[in-house]
Order: structure tokens, then C-alpha cells, then sequence
């Protein structure tokens, strides 16, 4: 997990400055944001998953 | 409440049909009574009374002269405030966009427009369809008429303050995550999120486009079968919008529903979160179904938590795309509430968000296998009573489960419908889905619900 150091790195190369942002409670909710990526897993293959880096403008969603 | 403005879109509707009333006296009655509550309640940001009295006589004189363009002709309605109205402002109820006047019509709105509805106003939302509730956002939120110490629901906030107080009889909302849907189930009324790509985007102000979608909320199901059948058709100016014939619900709804096969999802209703008195009344509810004839089992749908993460991840995602350059350069004038959650957005890896809307697609074939035997579900539309404003903190959807993203995610239709009361005299809503176009199936079951529970049909508190 990004530490704070790292996370305020990131947030000043993306462009937002920091005094703008209570960066310590943003912090801690990039933490929580963490376990929602637990809920992304798939039996899709990255490699070859039919709906990865694909578009075709003529199927259903 | 006043006679007039207690009445349904469908009875004002009749009213005007017969001759009973004309359109500026409807409009008129509605004028006066958002004159004496908004200013309690502050459902509209920006009534629009000189527009509507003109839009009222122009449907009067239509009709006498005996041209009529439908249910809609002469109706009083307003639109949240992220509906572009040309010449009209549409500020989405940030500072950002302060001074925004679009020079066309969204959609929708133009689709209401040639149905004859009248605009009263432009209504509250949270702060770009996200922030709510803000204490610092530029337009104060709708206040909820059941108590004014909890929250209305987000974002079509001031559409479910403005129907359950009598200000209208329809709107338009949007919904990304629930944001029709927990507003009507917060403030009593109701509302349909329809299938993704039935009604255009176009001129709906953006949060999170693959998930974003515009619908009717009204104090019935019959008034959001009204109002959809108004605006859905194809746009060919909305890449995602399908080509469909016209879509006509409201003459399908009815109070019989022998031969209808509703799913139960009891994971999402015992889900730990939901409160014991939801889940109750959502029993009920499929009780009272199953009395007016319909069918109804058990069935299985994935983890609510990965329709809440995939939601919330595409979410904060998209709308840091959205927003990005507003928060490097213009942050100060974004509300605390808002600032935070797009905020978010910028550290979610590109590769987390392919992998959320990989996990998307597995969502919406697990939604469709599971209604395979099933014409509708049914679950709760909240986890809850409306939490009290002081206690909903910015990033509650990271840990809590979001009960309306699974239709969302699928694209699926979704109504909300009332399903009685609280023990803290709360309203409390249930949710029935149906499957990709199957929004007339949502609304001839939510219909018939509502008809064979008229006691639910209480009006908010509206002493000013």
C-alpha cells in the first residue's frame, strides 16, 4: 500500500496541490479504497479476455 | 395539502383531458404553493414562473383550439438542474458553472417539451450530481419533509423534496449510483432509472458516463410511465442510445398480476446492513405481489459488494476525467463534499479501472442468467432510514454496500416504489429491476404494488 509520503508524491505529480486537500483523510480513504479491489476479481484471463482492450461499437452491453 | 397539487400527473392529466382545469390555473396552483414552501425547502434553485405561465397558456390555447399532443399537454414539471435548458441556467448547482446558460435543450427536456409539459423551475441536486450533502455547496440542499434532520437523498435531491411536498407532479432525475432511486425512497415517491441507452444523455451534464442515466420520478409509478414514454427514443447524437420503436408503458400497467414471475434476491434484503424493518417491508411487499397473482422465488445474484465496487471504482474514475482540470485549477470553488469524492478519482490506477469494467460485463451476464425465470426482482431500494446530515461522511461508499448499484452496473431498469413506514415515521422503499429493456415489466408491477397499497400513499408533512 502507498504510504503517505508516496501518496502525496502522486498527488503533486497528477497536478493538485496539496493545500487544497486535507491530504491526511484523503490518505486514509485511498487506504479503504484499497479493499474495493479485492471485489474486482474475474475468471477473465487479462491475457485474453474477450472485453479487454476491445471496442465494438455493435455489441450489446 | 392543497386539493390541486395532491393530485397525480395521471388525475391532473384527466383533469385537463376533460376541460376540468386549464393549464395556467394548474400552473398557477403550483406557482403559489412552491412560493409558500420553497423557501422552507428549497427543492428549486430556479423557479422559472414567467416561462411556465407562458408555456401554460400556449397548452390552453392548443387545446381550445384542438390540437392535442398527449398526457403531458399542460403538466407542470421541473428538471434537476443538470438538464440543459437553452437560455435557461443549468449550473449543476456548482460554483464551477455559476454563470452557465446552455443554448440548447437536453434531450429529454426537448422530448417533454413537444409532449407539451410546462417548466415551473430547475431543481436542486448535490453539488455535480456527487456532493451531497454539502454544508459549503453553492445551493443550499433540499430539505427532507419527513425531517428536516435527514437527508433527502442524492443527487436528485430537490425532485424527491419537490414531489413528496406537492411543489410538482413529475421531474426528471439522473441516477449514476441510485441518485433517482434513494431520493424517492428517502422522501416517499417514486422513480425509475430505465435501461441504459432508452433515454438519450445528451444535455445531461456528466458524472459518469457509462453509468449515468436520465429518468422520471413522480408521486406514482403510472406518473414515471408517463413521463418515460415522453422521453425515451432514440437520439442518434447519443452514441449509446439504442434505435427502438416508441416506447409505450403506460397504457400496459395494471392491477392484475396473474402470470408474473418476480425474484426474490434475500442476500441483498439480510445483507447485514439492511435494517431489520427494510428487509421486513420488503417481505410485505412480495407478499402483496404474490396476492395480486404473481409468482415469486428465490434467487441468487453475486456479492452486492462487487456491484459496489465496480460501481464506485467506474464512478470516481469517470468523474475525475470530468473534473480534473476544475480540481488542479478552480479546487476552491468546488464544495468540501465533492472536492473530496473526485478527489479520489485520480488514484485509481487505469488498469483498476479496465479490471472494473472487465468485472462489469461478468456483473451483467450474472444479472441476466439470474433473471432468466424471472420477469422483475425485487429488494430493498435503502439500507435504511435516512441517515441524519451530520452523520454521512465522504467516502461511506467504500466499505458499505451501495443496494442500487447492481442496476447500475447491468444497465438494468430499476423503479423505486413506497413500501410503507418506518417506526420513526420514515417513508421506506423497495426497488424492482427488470431485465435490459424491460422497463414496462418494472412499471406493471410497481403499478398494480402501489394501487393495492393505497395507505402507503401518504403525503410529507408540508406545514411551512
Amino acid at each position: 500500500m502507498t504510504s503517505k509520503a508516496e501518496f502525496l508524491s502522486i498527488l503533486e505529480r497528477i497536478g493538485l496541490n496539496p493545500d487544497d486537500h486535507d491530504v491526511d483523510e484523503l490518505h486514509a480513504a485511498y487506504v479503504r479504497l484499497g479493499s474495493l479491489f479485492l471485489y474486482l476479481k474475474t475468471e477473465q484471463s487479462r491475457e485474453s479476455a474477450k472485453s479487454l482492450n476491445r471496442f465494438d461499437p455493435r455489441e450489446p452491453l | 395539502m392543497e386539493a390541486l397539487t395532491d393530485l397525480t400527473l395521471r388525475q391532473m392529466s384527466a383533469m385537463i383531458a376533460a376541460g376540468d382545469i386549464s393549464s395556467v390555473e394548474l400552473t398557477t396552483a403550483h406557482v403559489k404553493r412552491i412560493e409558500r414552501l420553497n423557501p422552507v425547502y428549497r427543492a428549486f434553485v430556479l423557479p422559472t414562473f414567467e416561462i411556465a405561465l407562458e408555456m401554460a397558456r400556449e397548452a390552453d390555447e392548443e387545446i381550445s383550439r384542438g390540437r392535442r399532443r398527449g398526457p403531458l399537454q399542460g403538466i407542470p414539471i421541473a428538471l434537476k438542474d443538470a438538464f440543459d435548458t437553452a437560455g435557461i441556467p443549468t449550473t449543476v448547482c456548482s460554483r464551477l458553472y455559476a454563470d452557465r446558460v446552455p443554448d440548447r435543450d437536453a434531450f429529454a427536456w426537448a422530448r417533454l417539451k413537444d409532449a407539451g409539459a410546462v417548466l415551473l423551475g430547475k431543481l436542486e441536486c448535490a453539488e455535480l450530481c456527487l456532493g451531497g450533502p454539502s454544508k459549503d455547496s453553492m445551493a443550499p440542499n433540499a430539505t427532507n419533509p419527513w425531517d428536516k434532520g435527514r437527508y433527502a437523498g442524492g443527487s436528485s435531491s430537490g425532485a424527491g423534496v419537490s414531489l413528496a411536498t406537492g411543489m410538482v407532479p413529475g421531474a426528471l432525475g439522473s441516477d449514476t449510483g441510485g441518485s433517482i432511486r434513494i431520493p424517492a425512497s428517502f422522501c416517499g415517491v417514486a422513480g425509475l432509472k430505465p435501461t441504459y441507452g432508452l433515454v438519450s444523455l445528451s444535455g445531461l451534464f456528466p458524472l459518469a458516463g457509462s453509468l449515468d442515466h436520465a429518468g422520471p420520478m413522480g408521486r406514482t409509478s403510472e406518473d414515471c410511465a408517463l413521463l418515460l414514454d415522453a422521453i425515451a427514443g432514440y437520439d442518434p447524437a447519443d452514441p449509446v442510445c439504442v434505435p427502438s420503436a416508441q416506447l409505450k408503458t403506460a397504457p400496459t400497467l395494471t392491477e392484475d398480476l396473474t402470470g408474473a414471475k418476480i425474484g426474490y434476491v434475500r442476500q441483498f434484503a439480510e445483507h447485514p446492513a439492511v435494517s431489520e424493518e427494510v428487509r421486513a417491508a420488503t417481505e410485505q411487499a412480495l407478499k402483496v405481489m404474490a396476492d395480486l397473482g404473481a409468482e415469486v422465488r428465490e434467487v441468487s445474484m453475486p456479492d452486492i459488494m462487487e456491484f459496489t465496487a465496480c460501481n464506485s471504482i467506474i464512478m470516481m474514475s469517470e468523474a475525475f476525467a470530468v473534473h480534473g482540470a476544475n480540481l488542479r485549477n478552480r479546487a476552491s470553488e468546488v464544495s468540501e463534499m465533492s472536492r473530496k469524492r473526485i478527489t479520489l478519482g485520480a488514484f485509481i490506477r487505469a488498469e483498476d479501472y479496465v479490471r472494473a469494467q472487465m468485472k462489469r460485463r461478468e456483473l451483467a451476464r450474472a444479472t441476466a442468467k439470474a433473471m432468466k425465470t424471472v420477469d422483475v426482482l425485487v429488494y430493498p431500494a435503502a439500507l435504511g432510514d435516512p441517515p441524519k446530515l451530520e452523520e454521512i461522511e465522504p467516502f461511506y461508499y467504500l466499505d458499505s454496500p451501495l443496494i442500487t448499484a447492481p442496476a447500475n452496473v447491468a444497465g438494468i431498469p430499476a423503479a423505486s416504489v413506497r413500501a410503507g413506514m418506518s417506526r420513526a415515521g420514515l417513508p421506506m422503499g423497495i426497488q424492482i429491476t427488470g431485465r435490459l429493456f424491460g422497463d414496462a415489466d418494472v412499471l406493471r408491477i410497481a403499478h398494480a404494488y402501489e394501487r393495492a397499497t393505497p395507505e402507503f400513499n401518504q403525503t410529507a408533512l408540508t406545514e411551512a
